[in-house]
């Protein structure tokens, strides 16, 4: 361990997630938490009661994986690892080995790897969260040598872990119910108003029979409870299994006592309360087969995301056509896409044109038309053509890839909000413990003088109601639901907290180029006294080979009108000012008035049309032939056909809406006039964006910036939430805290609509988890409360508090 | 799942079963000596 520490490089800083088993409640987590801050070397610790992980960033020259690992098994749970076995060939001499065992055991996330030369084989323990077999292998294969897995069978038949666990959990449920359920017979025979009218058999009334029913539910089903107590205690803390197990024990060693006392008489005819500890502990178990049901829902936006991909692709190597699994496709690779499949990889199309239907990773429901030349994202449908294409980005470089990874970092996060239930579920079963202790000792020594069973029964009760299960749920689950529905939708919360903070924005400031516009300008104006065709023909077949965006964008809206472009002899590309070109013998310039005033081209009487043009948003550029003025054209951003409607549903809510470019005033009050939007900051350099975001923050407001080029990722860094929109580049959505994959700005409105809507939803949560305890206590306190009708209740407190946060999932923006 | 349930259903019966055999063996001309230590502790 120690070399392996050694050969990380100094003040790196890694990160890994842990899959944590064991936590009962959020008291654990905190617990977990707390410990893994104290460690010398961590910078970062988060850990997730919903999803049972645990992020964690730390110095890699420190410490590693395995010294977490360890620390975690130290405070009492168990983190979820893998061995995985790899034959491995090619090896010759010890040397080969050592050098395969050094190189696995550098990579973050391998927990232990041992190579066995003689075997040719290697053994890996490793963390599946942070690192998958296909990378050991790479790994190996890297260094030079072969891998090929063990066992592929037995790989595949690896049944998620927390599946095994709800069915173990759902088979003790049952064994317990079983046992339990004469025991709430009897007890249910000796309520007075039932009597005489319910049969009781003999057997279920004897002790010794009650005995020898609830000792396996209190221990062999119960031991769970006793583990966890033991564990926290030993830990110096308490959660919720202490609370448990003292409130089951105390009813089944009080029973236990009067058993010897009467010697296995009649049950409660002495007051027995084996059915208590029984039936408590079956409740228990099932509230927590419902909780671990609902917290399996709540996680299937990324099982969702996940199954979107396709299995194979056809590709196309040496010439034929082969069938490969996805996970063999590299970039660069030719790939067949029939109509009706998935499109395997993100790629470019190189051949044929199809509809897409991009919903299930944009959320747009109409299908989007493709050609040659435009990119198609991985596991899209290819609705209707037959498209061959190049993939560009494989593995976890596509979209999809990036979606999950941002959706189970936003999952596992934690939101400002979920501090108030830490730091409350940190000192309340102490608390509990002391309430329920004074609460028997004033029944006992007070309101009911002597009567031990009472005082007792009422103790119980106080101790299981109180369990703060609920409370360690309300957040995480909520946020695990708000953040996997909006992914549906094309929203990426990249965390928790984000998703806390949009509810507040009161401002967006909203970028022109790109965010409000298409962002690809058009042909919208032709001005000539010549024949249009032909003047067309020549400023296109004179732009054609310039590369300047304007000049393609010319070029498109003449070939959109179907005019034939022609060759060019002699081309000029005068920096700043325009071009200057040869075609079909005649010399063409097409550029700025500078260009016209350089070429000494007479342009006085056009400019107060080209003036109009550029009032409208548009820019103007002049044609000349053979040295006289011909006619102008202008081309324009359009705005998408969808921004003035978002931007009008964004002031309906209130919000300050404000567009910020560096186009000139003119220009700018243009686009905002025909967009909807009253406030304009034009003329601003890239660099003075993050400055006007400054500037409205410090007026007090609370300011969401929307953009999608590189020269907004300073601005999306500083505003309290950044969004980078759709279509944007990588850098924009690295600094962005929210990523809406449609270029739709209604993606705004939703975004602000779903943070509130999760909100709402962690309020209601917290309110009722803390409601059932501070409102259950008091009443068990005062001895209302049976104490397994406590059990039922706290039961369906975490069922309650995970069902609520599942409305999020059903939510439609 | 299965294995649980049929696991308790075998124990309820052996315990009930255990029980049954129990009170046949015992029984006796002395029939009711439990049920009177019962009341006797109730008083």
């Amino acid at each position: 361990m120690s070399e392996k520490i050694a050969e990380k490089a100094a003040g790196k800083t890694a990160g890994n997630q842990f899959q944590i088993t064991g936590m009962t409640c959020a008291a654990c987590a905190t617990r977990i938490e707390k410990g893994l801050k104290k460690m010398e070397g961590v910078q970062e610790a988060n850990v997730n009661l919903a999803l049972e992980t645990a992020a964690v960033k730390y110095d890699a020259a420190v410490m590693g994986p395995v010294d977490i690992q360890n620390k975690i098994r130290d405070l009492g749970y168990d983190v979820v690892t893998e061995k995985q076995e790899l034959d491995i060939t090619g090896m010759t001499c010890a040397a080969c080995s050592n050098r395969i065992e050094k190189g696995l055991n550098k990579m973050d996330g391998v927990i232990q790897a041992n190579v066995n030369l003689a075997l040719e084989k290697a053994t890996v323990e490793y963390n599946p969260s942070a690192i998958s077999v296909k990378e050991l292998v790479q790994k190996v294969e890297n260094l030079g040598y072969g891998a090929i897995l063990k066992s592929e069978e037995k790989n595949a038949e690896a049944v998620d872990y927390r599946q095994k666990e709800i069915e173990k959990q759902q088979g003790k449920f049952i064994f317990s119910a079983i046992l339990s359920l004469p025991l709430l017979w009897s007890m249910v025979g000796h309520f007075e108003f039932l009597e005489d009218r319910v049969y009781v058999p003999d057997a279920f009334m004897n002790a010794w029979v009650q005995l020898a029913l609830a000792t396996p539910v209190q221990f062999f089903i119960g031991k769970q409870f006793y583990v966890g107590a033991y564990k926290a205690l030993k830990n110096k803390s308490a959660n919720m299994d202490v609370l448990v197990a003292l409130g089951t024990s105390a009813a089944y060693f009080f029973s236990l006592y009067w058993s010897f006392q009467t010697l296995g008489g009649y049950a409660h005819s002495v007051g027995l309360y084996y059915e208590t500890s029984a039936v408590l502990i079956t409740l228990i178990l099932l509230g927590k087969l419902f909780e671990a049901r609902a917290k399996g829902k709540s996680s299937e936006a990324i099982k969702k995301l996940m199954g979107l991909q396709a299995k194979t692709a056809v590709v196309i190597r040496n010439g034929e056509e082969t069938e490969i699994p996805l996970e063999e496709v590299v970039a660069g690779d030719t790939i067949l896409v029939k109509p009706g499949e998935k499109i395997p990889v993100d790629g470019e199309i190189l051949e044929g044109t199809s509809a897409l239907d991009e919903s299930m990773i944009t959320g747009e429901s109409v299908p989007v038309d493709k050609t040659v030349g435009d990119t198609v994202i991985g596991a899209t449908i290819n609705k209707n053509g037959f498209l061959k294409m190049k993939a560009t980005k494989v593995g976890k470089e596509t979209a999809l890839a990036q979606i999950i990874k941002v959706v189970e970092e936003a999952q596992g996060s934690k939101a400002p909000i979920q501090r108030l239930a830490d730091s409350i579920s940190g000192v309340f079963v102490p608390i509990v413990v002391g309430i329920a202790v004074i609460t028997f000792l004033v029944w006992y020594i007070w309101v009911d003088p002597g009567n031990f069973a009472l005082a007792l029964q009422n103790l119980i009760a106080v101790l299981v109601i109180a369990c703060p299960c609920a409370l360690g749920l309300a957040t995480p689950t909520s946020i695990m639901a708000g953040s996997g529905r909006a992914a549906e939708y094309g929203i990426l919360f990249k965390g928790g907290e984000h998703l806390e903070m949009t509810h507040r924005i009161n401002t967006v400031i909203l970028d022109k180029t790109g965010t409000i516009t298409n962002g690809k300008p058009v042909l919208t104006d032709v001005v000539t006294d010549m024949d249009e065709a032909e003047f067309l023909a020549l400023v296109g077949s004179a732009e054609k080979q310039s590369e300047h965006p304007l000049a393609q964008s010319i070029v498109a809206g003449v070939k959109e009108k179907e005019i034939e472009l022609s060759d060019v002899i002699a081309f000029e590309n005068i920096p700043g000012y325009g071009i200057k070109a040869t075609v079909n013998g005649k010399e063409v310039l097409v550029g700025t008035r500078r260009l016209m005033k350089q070429f000494n081209v007479e342009i006085g009487h056009v400019l107060d049309v080209m003036e109009d043009l550029e009032k409208q948003g548009k820019t103007a550029m002049l044609a000349a032939v053979d040295g006289v003025y011909a006619g102008l054209v202008a081309v324009a951003d359009t705005i998408k056909e969808t921004s003035t409607e978002a931007i009008k549903r964004m002031k309906d809510m209130g919000l300050e809406v404000i567009m910020i470019t560096g186009d000139n005033q003119q220009t700018a009050n243009a686009i905002a006039k025909e967009a909807g939007v009253d406030s304009v900051i034009a003329e601003v350099l890239p660099e003075g964006k993050a400055e006007e975001v400054k500037k409205l923050q410090q007026q007090g407001k609370k300011v969401a910036m929307v953009g999608d080029g590189i020269n907004d990722a300073p601005a999306l860094a500083v505003a309290d939430i950044g969004m980078a929109i759709g279509t944007g580049t990588d850098v924009a959505m690295e600094a962005a805290d929210i990523t809406l994959i449609r270029g739709d700005l209604n993606s705004i409105a939703d975004a602000i609509l779903m943070s509130h809507k999760t909100i709402i939803n962690i309020k209601q949560n917290l309110f009722w988890a803390l409601a059932y305890n501070s409102v259950g206590i008091p009443i068990a306190a005062i001895g209302f409360l049976a104490p397994w009708l406590a059990g039922a209740a706290m039961a369906f407190s975490s069922v309650s508090v995970v069902l609520n946060a599942l409305r999020l999932q059903k939510v439609r923006l | 799942m299965k294995k649980w349930a049929l696991s308790a259903i075998v124990y309820l019966l052996v315990v009930v079963g255990v029980y049954y055999a129990y009170i046949g063996l015992a029984e006796s001309p002395e029939d009711g000596t439990e049920h009177s230590n019962i009341e006797q502790h109730e008083e």
